[in-house]
């Protein structure tokens, strides 16, 4: 008998416990993000879809050397690299990219390419809305990576 | 279904596949059981709908882009798989890394320890029928994984260490950061315990159940928290220690029970391990230093250096065009990860690709002793047999 009471003062104690623990939580703040209705908060360094950098003059920064597309561990950067000529100057150095695609449907977002890039042209942006229909829709290229030029006077809501 | 008449007994025993889409298998493992009423007979683990060939891709990548394979291997704890392969390669070309970038680490992983471990309670808890326990420590891995995102830049696929130190210096204020964590977490793990410990349906789901004792765990090549439930108190931590473990005082927490309740005891306990290592690391880390060692040719340049000096450009072009190349040869580096001892066997033949990278996963060496815990035993069981066990099927089929 005194067992038995035991045990269910025992049963009791550590119900009493748990559900002391279920209450403090209740009073606790939810952790919640509540996107899409309010925007994420990420950390400084996240990686998200590649912006191409412009310097100051508004000359792109990247000069077609390539390493970004070498450094891949995906193969998901594709590059057509032509040269400057003084009427035309797309960039401050010797060449620069005529054609620059990402494909989002193969990066992994591992941060290669920024490690790689000799002139900072390419880093991670924090955007990361890239879902679609279309998976051809996923190649982006260089127009849509690039940083707008002249740049906005205020940033958009949404960034 | 399949029904079989048992021409001894003459009676039915039934084949029953639990999995690959069955929630409690953690995954896609298919654990084809052979049932009498509801007592297992005979289980049979099939694996394998997870392969993705990354150790064959392995072969395809550069030393240092196989790092990025090695996150999606043990998802849950990519820092893990990161260190081990970083160290194999290390070991290769005979390479010192700095203290600094040791002991930010060993920091590192003992934190991603804690978030394992933290899916690993959670999901078990919840298998059993713990529904609040799943919640609350996936609350707490947030943490952890915001810790890992504002140093790394993204919360899972890591890829932060590097051959021959770290990929980037860690942003200021991150170490505030895990001091909160480390003075807001030793009481949750309280929470944990008074949910649990003494939790009668806890106790009566998991005391007793899959009992393993330890001749047999050694003889199935069982290791981590499932091989310390049952007594043998084996850590690579502390048996062969990799970068600096030995400076780092903890203990090894075993039970002798070797059951599921033995082994949950010796993953909460690993728990409070990990935050002491974590104590003495945040104390340990030198305020300034390198965080990669001076091999030219091997491991890239600062930036400052590669835009300022023209050899360091050169070197910087030639390891991310060509990567490095190893002397001929083999290694085996292990290291304790959250699920046991995991290892990589990283062959060279002195090109700029390995020519065999072979994991040993614990996820896979442990599930052997699945049928061993099961048969016997209710279906029921099976659930928190294949919870008690740890396995993060990524990692069981690579």
């Amino acid at each position: 008998m005194a067992f038995i009471l035991k045990e269910v003062g025992e049963t009791f104690i550590t119900l009493a416990k748990g559900f002391g623990v279920t209450f403090r939580n209740m009073l606790r703040k939810p952790v919640t993000e509540n996107y899409p209705d309010e925007p994420v908060h990420f950390q400084a360094r996240y990686r998200g879809i590649h912006v191409l950098h412009r310097d100051e003059q508004g000359l792109e920064k990247c000069v077609g050397c390539f390493l970004c597309a070498a450094a891949c561990p995906a193969n998901c950067i594709y590059i057509e690299a032509a040269e400057n000529t003084d009427a035309k100057r797309i960039s401050a150095g010797e060449r620069y990219a005529k054609v620059y695609n990402i494909d989002y449907s193969r990066c992994i977002f591992c941060g290669y390419c920024v490690e790689a890039c000799p002139t900072d042209a390419i880093t991670h942006g924090h955007g990361f809305e890239l879902a679609t229909y279309d998976i051809n829709a996923l190649i982006y290229r260089k127009e849509q990576l690039l940083e707008p030029w002249p740049p906005p006077k205020r940033a958009p809501l949404n960034s | 279904m399949a029904t079989t008449v048992n021409t001894i007994t003459g009676t039915q025993t039934m084949v029953l596949n639990m999995g690959p889409q069955h929630p409690s298998t953690h995954g896609v493992l298919r654990v084809v059981l052979e049932l009498d009423g509801e007592t297992v007979l005979k289980a049979r683990t099939e694996i394998g709908y997870l392969h993705t060939g990354i150790e064959k891709s392995c072969e395809a990548k550069t030393y240092s882009q196989a790092i990025t394979l090695t996150d999606r291997l043990d998802y849950l704890a990519p820092l893990s798989n990161n260190l081990c392969y970083c160290l194999a390669v290390e070991k290769l070309l005979g390479l010192e890394v700095p203290k600094r970038a040791q002991y930010i680490r060993v920091l590192l992983t003992e934190l991603t320890r804690i978030g394992s471990h933290l899916v690993w309670l959670g999901t078990h808890a919840i298998d059993l029928g713990a529904m609040s326990v799943f919640l609350y420590c996936f609350r707490e891995r947030e943490e952890i994984l915001k810790i890992l995102e504002m140093v790394s830049g993204q919360r899972m696929m890591t890829s932060y260490f590097r051959i021959g130190g770290l990929a980037l210096e860690p942003p200021p204020g991150w170490l505030a950061a895990v001091e909160r964590f480390v003075g807001m977490f030793p009481s949750r793990i309280q929470e944990y315990e008074d949910l649990l410990t003494k939790n009668r349906i806890w106790l009566a789901r998991t005391q007793g159940v899959g009992k393993l004792d330890a001749e047999d765990a050694i003889a199935l090549g069982v290791s981590g928290p499932t091989l310390r439930g049952s007594g043998v108190g084996y850590d690579v931590r502390k048996f062969f220690p990799y970068s600096s473990y030995d400076e780092f005082e903890f203990e090894v927490p075993t039970r002798t029970e070797g059951d599921c309740y033995a082994r949950y005891l010796v993953r909460l306990a690993e728990l409070r391990e990990s935050l002491r290592i974590i104590r003495q690391a945040m104390a340990k880390i030198p305020a300034e230093g390198p965080i990669r060692s001076e091999a030219p040719g091997i491991v890239p340049p600062d930036r400052e250096k590669m835009k300022t000096e023209m050899e360091a450009l050169i070197y910087h072009f030639k390891i991310f065009t060509e990567g490095f190349s190893p002397p001929p040869g083999e290694v085996y580096q292990a290291i304790e990860s959250p699920r046991g001892e995991l290892g990589f066997y990283v062959a060279s033949d002195g090109s700029p690709k390995p020519w065999r990278v072979k994991v040993r996963a614990p996820s896979f060496v442990n599930l052997q002793a699945l049928p061993k815990f099961v048969e016997g035993r209710l279906i029921a069981d099976v659930v928190a047999c294949i919870g008690t066990i740890d396995i993060v099927l990524g990692e069981v089929d690579r």
